[in-house]
């Protein structure tokens, strides 16, 4: 597929990247990134609010979609600076955005999880501590 | 952090590579470019994350140069009428 070199293409993917990239590293996931030394316990209470949830939802969106962007800024800038060098050094930093690409959905992806499997974990809880006090009654109860 | 770190070591190899065939088209001013190698570079210390957010700063830059430069490598137009006899 032919890439038309456009400035105003490449110039658009760029600000976006910035934009989207910085938005999602510091709004909808800064305070994932920094989570690590939090007591394990600290989290179904935290991810229990919806709007965290849904903030961390929509920064995970913004980081897979910025490496996407970057991807497309390389690939036009690349188009507009073609037979400027080596070809080989063209399809390296296409290769390597697109690694780079790749690697921000996994980290989107995997932030995400934290945020939504702790507020699963919570509701399960929640779950089954009703239906263990209206339906069956408890293993301590047969013996 | 896991995925953090090699992602910045691909987006700083992009980086490093695009600022160097830049250079030699003269599509971005040098100091951009020169910027650009510092940026691809210092992404081996990405494990501190704070190198990490130079990529959307160097990027930013970059779209914003390409700009003025790209603007400037047009053909000049003639300002003289040609001299009639």
């Amino acid at each position: 597929m032919a890439i038309i070199p456009s400035p105003g293409a490449a110039r658009a993917a760029g600000v976006a990247f910035a934009m989207s990239f910085t938005l999602a590293v510091t709004v909808g996931l800064g305070d994932l990134l920094g989570a690590f030394a939090d007591a394990g316990n600290s989290f179904p209470a935290y991810f229990d609010h919806r709007p965290e949830r849904l903030r961390h939802a929509a920064g995970a969106y913004l980081l897979a979609g910025s490496g996407l962007v970057f991807a497309i800024f390389i690939a036009q800038s690349l188009a507009l600076d073609r037979g400027a060098g080596p070809a080989g050094r063209g399809v390296s930093a296409l290769v390597a955005s697109g690694t780079f690409a790749a690697l921000l959905g996994l980290a989107a992806a995997a932030l995400s999880t934290v945020s939504r499997a702790s507020g699963s974990e919570r509701s399960r809880v929640i779950q089954a501590s009703r239906s263990r006090s209206t339906s069956f009654p408890s293993l301590a109860t047969w013996c | 952090m896991v995925l953090a770190v090699p992602a910045a070591l691909a987006g700083g190899l992009a980086v490093w590579l695009l600022a160097g065939l830049s250079a030699r088209n003269s599509t971005l001013p040098r100091w951009i470019t020169t910027f650009g190698r510092v940026v691809g570079v210092a992404q081996l210390f990405a494990f501190y994350s704070l190198p990490m957010m130079l990529l959307p700063l160097w990027t930013l830059i970059a779209a914003l140069g390409m700009r003025s430069s790209s603007a400037g490598k047009g053909p000049e137009p003639s300002t003289t009428a040609p001299a009639r006899r």
